[in-house]
């Protein structure tokens, strides 16, 4: 594959490139039991695990204003990716580029505190993306009236139930104007009438520049927000391009076996 | 211009390039924002939903001075040949001083191997500064042990008139305290990602140095029992020189053990260091295991 973004640093802050994904790989140790683990902090030149690798050699491009899907079957590390990306996990080998303020959506309701109303858990999750507080209550408004979960915004959290959770979380990142937004499987859990709405919010962000990286099980999900996909098997990239026929080949596509 | 941010393999982690203290003051202080936030929320989010709400942190206290008073002076009688008070009552400030100090130490070590694994979100989901979740917790117990050394200090006023001068020393006697907690939490929070077995230990642990810090006796019963010069096996348990510190600012006005309380200061924060820097050095690795 090629790649026509530029390599050197200077050149990608000119592009209107916003994610660089260079070569990356991720190995995971496994170990048949925790004393390995030690032995291998101790002796470092011997090898005591088995490597697993979730990712080999990925690469690919987003522009600014660019929506991805990224498919593929169970294990085939999407997640692993998407992990990467936002920061969590650091990769084996290889590099990553972003451009702007990265704001990930990975499990519903991670961050929330779940005695603390809707309002309160805003501050919380403004606070854990390093956004003033000031600039939280600026946004207060629009954050209530887009997750619409009624008087149920200043009860505490442990009440809502799933779909109210994804809600407010998507309500919350979607607002505080991230340049690239990462959303592992979170807008699923809403209903129709709540994808429609992020469907219109997600498209007039992306139109302002946003880049998506949309991790979904869901061909119908990808197809309505993004343009191109990324299709994963087995830690690697089969294909990146076109949303159709890169949904046509997750359809066919075997997922990993078992016995593996 | 928009930030760029590099994300890229690994480097070779050194423990020795976190060893500085320069480096920790700096680690925390961008934090401080998010930290003050995290520990009143988490202060507040103890007495929520209770009808009675914060009153519950002056209700605790007056409650077990009573406890401690009933058992350890009236039942067990010890108020004459083990503390030489003369009231009961002086005996259940004595213990519940000393047990409020331990508890900052108990609550916050004691959550510290598990820490990572509660916490998993942060690990895993969310781009945290991690090192900063054992100093959460050890914050919020510090401002319950203020309240229950206030409410000491009220009762203390009521039974002998204007309080010490001695009571200015009080926040000297917590920096050595607050140190080692955060030092030994910032370990435990490591090793527990990596072993399980470290929480059964540390709670073991916990309750042996309980008897070995002098709260329900004084600390020169437990002095007494070594020779003089083995004493200090006893004293690099900051724990007990701190409560005894404290007893003496509060209740007898006089100023801490000078070379103890400086000897401590030093150790602990070397605890510190270390502790950071271990915790540093491995939290990259938190959530491939978590």
């Amino acid at each position: 594959m090629s790649y026509k973004a530029p390599a050197d640093l200077e050149g990608f802050k000119q592009s209107d490139y916003a994610v660089l994904v260079r070569n990356i790989s991720k190995m995971f140790p496994l170990y048949r039991n925790p004393m390995d683990r030690l032995k291998q902090q101790v002796f470092r030149d011997k090898k005591y695990y088995d490597e697993f690798w979730a990712l080999q050699n990925v690469s690919f491009d987003m522009k600014r204003g660019e929506s991805r899907g990224i498919v593929g079957h169970n294990g085939a590390g999407k997640s692993t990716l998407l992990q990467i990306i936002a920061g969590t996990m650091m990769p084996t080998s290889g590099k990553i580029f972003l451009k702007g303020r990265v704001a990930a959506i990975m499990t519903m309701g991670s961050g929330f505190k779940p005695d603390f109303t809707g309002r309160e858990n805003v501050y919380v999750l403004g606070a854990l993306m390093n956004v003033p507080r000031d600039q939280v209550s600026g946004q207060m408004d629009r954050i209530q009236e887009f997750a619409g979960i009624g008087i149920f915004f200043d009860k505490p959290t442990r009440m809502y139930s799933s779909g109210m959770l994804a809600r407010l979380a998507f309500a919350v990142y979607t607002c505080m104007e991230p340049d690239i937004l990462i959303v592992d499987e979170a807008i699923n859990v809403g209903d129709a009438e709540f994808k429609r709405k992020c469907l219109e919010h997600v498209s007039a962000l992306v139109a302002q520049g946003l880049s998506l990286l949309l991790v979904s099980h869901s061909p119908l999900i990808v197809e309505q927000f993004c343009q191109t996909a990324t299709v994963f098997e087995r830690g690697k990239i089969i294909f990146d391009g076109d949303v159709n026929p890169a949904l046509e080949l997750y359809n066919k596509s075997r997922p990993r076996s078992n016995s593996q | 211009m928009q930030k760029i941010k590099i994300i890229s393999e690994e480097p070779r982690l050194l423990f020795k390039t976190f060893l500085n203290p320069i480096d920790l003051l700096k680690g925390l202080n961008r934090y401080k924002l998010l930290l003050r936030q995290f520990i009143w929320w988490e202060v507040n989010d103890r007495y929520r939903g209770s009808a009675l709400g914060m009153l519950w942190t002056i209700i605790v206290p007056l409650m077990r001075i009573l406890v401690y008073t009933l058992v350890f002076s009236i039942l067990l009688g010890g108020r004459k040949n083990i503390w030489g008070l003369d009231s009961n009552f002086a005996v259940g400030k004595m213990i519940f001083c000393g047990v409020v100090l331990f508890n900052v130490f108990a609550e916050s070590v004691g959550k510290a191997s598990r820490l990572m694994w509660v916490n998993k979100t942060y690990v895993k989901h969310i781009v945290f500064p991690l090192e900063i979740i054992p100093v959460t917790v050890i914050g919020v117990s510090v401002v319950q042990s203020f309240i229950g050394i206030g409410v000491l200090i009220v009762l203390e006023m009521f039974s002998s008139g204007i309080p010490h001068w001695s009571l200015v020393y009080l926040p000297l006697v917590y920096l050595p305290l607050i140190f080692f907690c955060t030092g030994i939490s910032w370990i435990l929070a490591t090793l527990g990602v990596f072993s399980r077995d470290v929480d059964n230990l540390t709670q073991s642990l916990i309750q042996m140095l309980f008897f070995l810090s002098g709260i329900i006796f004084p600390l020169d019963r437990l002095l007494h029992l070594v020779p003089d010069h083995w004493n200090w096996i006893l004293r690099i348990n900051v724990i007990a020189s701190i409560v005894d510190d404290a007893r003496r600012i509060i209740f007898q006005g006089l100023g801490p053990d000078w070379f103890w309380l400086i000897f401590n200061l030093v150790y602990s924060i070397t605890l510190m260091v270390v502790g950071y820097a271990c915790f540093m050095r491995y939290k990259r690795g938190f959530a491939d295991v978590i």
